[in-house]
């Protein structure tokens, strides 16, 4: 079997069937544009899951009357907890520096002395980011003394538990539609393509060509359809993260679709788009195709 | 002595309820040369896919070469067409390739090189009267001429067997002619030859060949009288 016969084959194919050939590379770059911004929604929702979560931290509020000894003390005790990642010691001039960047220095002026405690932030590692382990934590610390009060966003983290995994749950599944769909697709839009080549299909079998002659030019050509629809498909892509990049440049997220990733995502995903979509079309034809008197 | 290259053994088969062979028999030697003849739609064509076993007998076998019917894995079908030539009623040219691509397609699949290839059409087209036709596209050649490219095609891998099915039917007297003496050419360099026709008048002409005619779904060897 010569590989520069069946390559010529491949390209004369496409040549024959232009405006199949157009239809599929449409259909494969719809489909690797779907994907991928699919692909980039999941990724940004974890992502943000994950930055939400950051941010989620235990305030130990201290007793007005604790000294510098026993602030020192206190910290070496919470750090020996398990997950504790750091502290940070907010004194009460800084609480009262943080209050005002808030809300305001009006506020606090209606005092005659700065009302504001000083606190610990203590940041967990992130599997330490639970209701349940939180509150052990938070019970271990209550416990110890000169310590008036403590606090971690607790309802907070409950919408975040709650959500993330219906988030991941709805992405997962939408994923797999999506691709399988797309896999459907470009299989019945090659079906067109080897549909107009049903009479150089059975000629060859005719002629005593085995199916792996057949095949491999449908193959090389969905893998040619399939490069193409990804050349295109990222094309798209850039265009759309150009508009994105330039709308939401102020965005803390910085959603980006442009990555490595995602462009040999897209390359492969074409490819695979391509050959997989040929190869179970060509095969189901040559399985159907039975002799007729 | 010539060996046995085609046998069909107590062949029987069904099309759609109808009896097309009852318990046939038939043997066929290396480099005859070969009428079949009937009626149009009595089972010429049946007979042809059952020996390039595009088809399968309910019972009984057929042998080519090697191959029996019976044993035979399906996926050496390929390997039995290679051994075989087939002249279609249709020619079954491909237009979107020009005559010299169309004969080469066998050697394509057989894996020949480029130059092989080359010498391989060239010498059948010279063989067939083709060598300035063989850049032409097959819609732009005549009627005859296309035939002969359909046997060339059918004949540049060296088959050991030629089927010709109704290779005149649509070409006028003096073509169809031509086409005959040009299947006689193939056979005299020893390939066995079936022509199946309804062409009664071309076969009046070649009494010293064999004539297999399919008479009450049975193959019986027949003289035809001037």
């Amino acid at each position: 079997m010569k590989i520069k016969h069946l390559i010529a084959e491949a390209f004369r194919g496409l040549r024959t069937a232009k405006i199949s050939t157009i239809t599929t590379i449409f259909t494969i770059t719809l489909s690797l544009v779907l994907i991928i911004i699919f692909v980039t929604l999941s990724v940004n929702s974890g992502k943000l899951i994950k930055s939400v979560k950051e941010k989620v931290e235990i305030e130990v509020f201290l007793s007005e009357d604790i000294s510098n000894d026993e602030t020192n003390d206190l910290r070496e005790k919470i750090r020996t907890i398990g997950g504790v990642k750091n502290i940070t010691y907010i004194s009460k001039n800084e609480a009262a520096k943080i209050f005002e960047a808030e809300f305001g220095k009006e506020m606090l002026e209606v005092f005659e002395s700065n009302p504001l405690p000083a606190s610990l932030r203590i940041n967990l590692y992130d599997e330490y980011k639970s209701i349940e382990r939180m509150n052990k934590i938070k019970n271990l610390i209550s416990t110890y003394p000169k310590v008036d009060d403590i606090i971690f966003p607790e309802k907070y983290l409950e919408v975040i538990e709650k959500n993330s995994s219906v988030i991941l749950t709805i992405n997962l599944i939408s994923l797999i539609i999506i691709s399988l769909s797309s896999v459907f697709l470009v299989s019945n839009t090659i079906r067109l393509v080897i549909s107009s080549r049903k009479k150089l299909i059975n000629l060859l079998k005719l002629l005593g060509a085995k199916n792996s002659f057949i095949v491999t030019p449908f193959i090389i050509e969905g893998f040619i359809l399939g490069i193409i629809g990804a050349i295109f498909a990222g094309i798209i892509i850039f265009g759309l993260n150009y508009y994105i990049s330039s709308k939401f440049f102020e965005n803390e997220l910085k959603i980006s679709i442009l990555n490595y990733e995602n462009l040999i995502f897209t390359a492969v995903a074409g490819i695979f788009l391509g050959i997989f979509g040929s190869l179970i079309t060509v095969r189901r034809f040559l399985k159907k195709e039975k002799a007729v008197i | 002595m010539y060996n046995t290259i085609l046998q069909l053994k107590e062949v029987d088969f069904n099309y759609n309820a109808k009896n097309i062979f009852k318990k046939t028999n038939l043997e066929i030697k290396e480099g005859e040369f070969i009428f079949l003849v009937g009626e149009s739609g009595v089972g010429k064509t049946t007979l042809l896919k059952l020996i390039y076993f595009d088809l399968f007998p309910v019972n009984g076998t057929v042998k080519f070469d090697r191959f029996d019917s019976v044993t035979l894995d399906r996926t050496d079908i390929p390997l039995v067409r290679q051994k075989i030539g087939i002249v279609f009623q249709d020619f079954k040219l491909l237009n979107d390739r020009n005559v010299f691509e169309n004969i080469a397609l066998p050697l394509y699949i057989l894996g020949e090189k480029s130059e092989a290839v080359r010498r391989k059409v060239f010498d059948v087209g010279s063989l067939v009267g083709l060598m300035n036709r063989l850049n032409e596209m097959p819609y732009d050649i005549s009627g005859g001429e296309q035939q002969r490219v359909a046997i060339a095609r059918a004949i540049v891998n060296d088959p050991l067997f030629l089927i010709a099915d109704e290779p005149t039917g649509n070409l006028d007297p003096f073509i169809a002619m031509d086409i005959i003496k040009l299947l006689m050419k193939v056979n005299t360099k020893g390939t066995t030859v079936i022509v199946a026709t309804h062409n009664f008048e071309i076969v009046k002409k070649f009494q010293n060949r064999r004539i297999i005619q399919i008479k009450e779904h049975s193959l019986v060897d027949v003289r035809v009288k001037n």
